[in-house]
């Protein structure tokens, strides 16, 4: 086991036994006469995947699935957990022992761009190879999947058949480190990588593929660039592949700067050509011409109608994956060239103009005006409509600031409306920092349905026990309870408590007292009739005469005197006199019942003024 | 009950106006994490940590967070209590709301300051309850983010020795990540609890890479690569030993022709081996073995250390009021003194 944080490397680590079907014969000679020992034959199978891997034997890949990322300096690789994987079969894939030495892995991790691979999922094994190669012995699988690629393809970018060993070795790691060993069980590790460096702009496939029995078909030398730096200037590779017609043009994304071309570009050759055609350059229009149908996504093509004089080779996958390598410069370069700086830095001038470069584009607008606490001036129309500036400064500031502290009684200033925060620069001009974060605030809270009601219940919920308490506190018999009361009784008990301290009181804890009568309800027929109908029909006279007995500000004729002491003395006399006589009566009697209406209507009680004859007269009592 | 008439008993209305006075008495002796509902307080603390705050609010201009920079800050204080403040009075409907709320404000930001030391929470990292510190940050802008998705962000409140060592995933001196968020694939946004010397930026370290150095003009564009050599036994850089063997510490990477990014492996093997000191001809016969070029091409996590040792700034930086700005500097007397002809 390797020391903490370290890690050994070894070339290989080849099985004893390549992956096939094994006889053991045990013989046995005695030397005593007469005896022929029965030789004993066994049959053992030695296995290993042959075209597919089971997930769980790949521990890590790089760069990992559907990854997008500057990798253009990282070379792909593929992390197996079986350290022997690379070499546990055979390069021919024949039953009989092979004389190639067994240091060569039957494995190849290969990184194809789009154009330059189909790729076929779920075939039968016997279409996951070339037609023609037979693999003997024993299959793992029954579908797998499979690569098809042109032999162009093969030449360019397969590894050799030298380089084939240089790109698997071992690597035995600490399992205590958690960042080499992912996870492994014995810290054995085999690590297959790619010969490609990927290019910035285009999507790759990774392909672990087997090439058992197709060893041959790699390349056994290549031409190298004659210059090193070449493959990296992008322009320089498209204009050199073009002047080779028969070279293909992979890197064609990266001069437009995107991803791969579409289908609908690598299929638009008569466009492709005829754009080539005007430009003059008839060399390149042909190499256009031949290179243009195979650009673009086209992993379910069949490369025989993408390039129809190559030779295809079908090579078994056993893990595949896919992923985009986007811009260019690595990691150092790109963090060392980083415009460093607090909030509120405008950007760095940009480089002097050398001779024979373009200058500079001239800024389309002026700098923003930041002062030293990280203000920034932004145009503003006020509320009156009126243009201006006026100030902002985010939450992000480039000097430390100061926070509000709770003040003696603990209290703590709060904000209620956004306009509370609206201040006052010392230029004159609005600052509007604090009023625009309450706003959002404000608006992001409101956003969240529940987040507005769980603070209104909080704070609602909150104040009504508070009160409750309150209100306990102001009951002192509530006071008496013991903590054993919570438990049996409480509240039956607080309940009779209660009842027996109001009855002894007049409840006014509890609010407004109810008074001892209430006030009654109108009487049909009493207290909505017209009271002077019911004196007319009480009396006997008409409503007529009542109402103008009633009415306010009649003058009463002053009533005569009668004479009653005078004598009647004899019936001539009396009808002689009675005339005067019965007027003055009638006068007297029509006075007091005015005088009884007009007390009647005044709801006076007590007896009437002046009435002392008529109280005589007819003893009125118990008068309410 | 009638709850109008509840309310306007004078009995009950009395009980109200002393139970917002007792809701603060009990906001002051309940447990910090015991005032607020649970799912209020974590949104509030998220909030805090300037979640789902527009960008524009963060960086007004676009000037202020060029293409490639990245530009510390202060996290200030006021600003994100104003933005809490505003949340919480969504829910505020009369003054007797507002008295309430305010009583229990200082409490609340007690609180959300505990919390929001929880909103990441990382293992077994357990946030202490000391009161809020000082939060910092920064903010980058660059192809890093979107290129290196697991970038690792590291700040230290002491300098913690020489720039390339190894430091302890528990060293006491690293401060605690509030927040570390892509707002957008280039942008990311980092929150620290207290205010770092130093800040790592680190490659990502997805097990063990492969790999070149990718050589650039002038201009930024890739002209090359080259693999820095290392001596196979001591896995030694040969750039970093001391003497630095002759013979060059580096070999340029050839390529395949007509195969963009296809190494010709065969003939960088042949340079490796042309330099002795790389003593790969020691093991496995002469020639580069496939451990060995797993050595030579190994490519170990780079890392950017950000600080000033040289100045050793002051923690806490100085506080600059707004209003101080357009004071003016210079005394009535001096400005006389130019009027009679004196030098500027």
């Amino acid at each position: 086991m390797p020391n903490p944080g370290t890690f050994t490397l070894h070339s290989n680590a080849v099985p004893p036994l390549p992956a096939g079907s094994y006889v053991t014969h045990l013989t046995q000679t005695i030397s005593a006469p007469g005896a022929s020992p029965e030789q004993e034959t066994s049959h053992f199978e030695v296995t290993a995947p042959r075209f597919a891997l089971t997930p769980d034997q790949i521990l890590s890949t790089f760069p990992p699935n559907q990854a997008e990322g500057a990798f253009s300096a990282r070379l792909p690789h593929i992390v197996l957990k079986r350290r022997t994987l690379p070499w546990e079969r055979e390069l021919d894939g024949k039953n009989a022992r092979s004389t190639l030495p067994r240091e060569i892995p039957w494995l190849a991790l290969v990184v194809l761009a789009d154009s330059e691979c189909q790729f076929k999922s779920g075939k039968p094994i016997a279409e996951c190879v070339t037609p023609g190669v037979v693999l003997e012995g024993r299959n793992d699988v029954v579908v797998g999947n499979a690569i098809v690629v042109t032999d162009r393809v093969v030449t360019q970018v397969f590894p050799t058949k030298a380089e084939l060993s240089l790109l698997a070795h071992v690597r035995n790691v600490d399992l205590s480190d958690t960042e080499l060993a992912l996870g492994d069980d014995d810290g054995w590790l085999a690590v297959v990588m790619a010969n490609r460096l990927p290019q910035p702009g285009v999507r790759y496939r990774a392909c672990l593929i087997s090439i058992e029995g197709q060893y041959e078909v790699l390349p056994d030398t290549v031409v190298p660039e004659d210059r090193d730096a070449m493959m990296f200037a992008a322009k320089t590779v498209y204009e050199n592949e073009a002047r080779q017609a028969d070279s293909i043009a992979y890197t064609h994304a990266s001069k437009t700067g995107a991803r791969s071309l579409t289908v609908a570009d690598g299929w638009s050759t008569k466009k492709a050509a005829a754009a080539a055609a005007s430009s003059g350059d008839s060399q390149s229009a042909q190499a256009r011409l031949f290179t243009g149908p195979i650009l673009g996504t086209m992993h379910a093509v069949d490369m025989a109608i993408i390039d129809p004089v190559a030779t295809l080779y079908t090579f078994p996958v056993l893990a595949h994956w896919q992923f985009t390598c986007t811009g260019a410069g690595d990691f150092q370069s790109l963090v060392q060239n980083l415009d460093v700086g607090m909030t509120g830095t405008l950007p760095r001038e940009l480089p002097p103009v050398q001779a024979g470069q373009k200058p500079h584009p001239p800024p389309s607008r002026d700098p923003p005006v930041v002062v030293d606490t990280g203000h920034i001036a932004l145009e503003h129309v006020s509320r009156n409509g009126d243009p201006g500036t006026v100030w902002y400064r985010g939450p992000l500031v480039p000097r430390p600031t100061r926070r509000d502290q709770p003040d003696a009684q603990g209290l703590l200033p709060l904000l209620h409306a956004s306009d509370q925060a609206r201040r006052v620069g010392p230029d004159g001009r609005e600052n509007l920092s604090l009023a625009a974060a309450f706003e959002i605030g404000r608006l992001l809270a409101l956003a969240e349905p529940s987040v507005v009601a769980a603070l209104l219940n909080w704070r609602k919920e909150m104040l009504e026990q508070d009160r409750r308490a309150e209100l306990l506190d102001a009951e002192p018999s509530l006071g008496k309870l013991g903590t054993d009361d919570f438990m049996g009784g409480y509240a039956r008990r607080a309940g009779h408590e209660q009842i027996v301290k109001l009855g002894s009181d007049e409840a006014k804890r509890l609010g407004r007292v109810r008074p001892r009568v209430d006030e009654g309800r109108p009487i049909e027929g009493i207290d909505n009739i017209d009271l002077t109908e019911l004196l007319a029909v009480g009396l006997g006279v008409s409503t007529e005469l009542v109402r103008d007995l009633i009415q306010p500000g009649v003058t009463r004729v002053e009533l005569p005197q009668a004479n009653v002491a005078e004598q009647v003395q004899s019936f001539d006399r009396l009808v002689a006199t009675a005339g005067k006589e019965f007027a003055s009566l009638r006068n007297a009697a029509q006075g007091e019942v005015t005088a009884i209406v007009t007390n009647a209507l005044e709801a006076k009680t007590g007896p009437v003024k002046g009435t002392a004859a008529f109280d005589r007269m007819f003893k009125p009592e118990g008068r309410r | 009950m009638n709850r109008a008439a509840y309310l306007s008993n004078p009995l009950v209305f009395e009980a109200t106006t002393k139970a917002i006075l007792r809701g603060r008495r009990g906001a002051e002796t309940t447990p910090l994490g015991d005032i607020l509902p649970d799912s209020a307080r974590r949104w509030l603390a998220r909030l805090r940590l300037l979640e789902g705050v527009p960008f524009a609010h963060l960086i007004p201009d676009s000037e202020l967070l060029p293409p490639e920079s990245i530009r510390f800050f202060y996290l200030d204080r006021e600003w994100t209590d104003a933005l809490v403040q505003g949340a919480l009075s969504v829910g505020t409907v009369n003054s007797l709301d507002r008295q309430h709320l305010q009583g229990l404000h200082a409490r609340i930001r007690d609180e959300v300051d505990t919390e929001e030391r929880k909103v990441r929470m990382v293992g077994a990292d357990a946030p202490g309850a000391a009161a809020a510190e000082t939060v910092t940050g920064f903010l980058l802008r660059s192809r890093l983010v979107s290129g290196w998705p697991a970038l690792h962000v590291r700040g230290y409140r002491q300098e913690i020795g020489p720039d390339d060592g190894k430091v302890d995933e528990n060293d006491p001196r690293r401060l605690r990540l509030l927040r570390l968020e892509r707002l957008a694939p280039a942008v990311l946004l980092c929150l620290f609890d207290g205010v770092p010397q130093i800040v790592h930026l680190e490659e990502p370290r997805q097990g063990i890479q492969f790999g070149v150095d990718l050589v650039t003009n002038a201009d930024g564009v890739t002209t090359g690569a080259r693999v820095p050599l290392r001596d196979v036994l001591t896995s030694t850089r040969l750039d970093k030993m001391n003497p630095v063997p002759a013979g060059g510490t580096f070999v340029n990477v050839p390529f395949r022709q007509g195969a963009p990014g296809v190494i010709d492996l065969q003939t960088l093997t042949q340079r490796i081996a042309a330099q002795p000191a790389t003593h790969v001809n020691n093991f496995g016969g002469a020639g580069v073995q496939s451990a060995e070029l797993a050595m030579e091409m190994l490519q170990f996590p780079f890392r950017q250390v950000f600080g000033d040792p040289a100045k050793g700034t002051q923690p806490g930086g100085v506080v600059l009021e707004f209003v101080d700005l357009f004071k003016p500097k210079i005394k009535i007397a001096v400005v006389r003194q130019w009027e009679q002809g004196a030098p500027a």
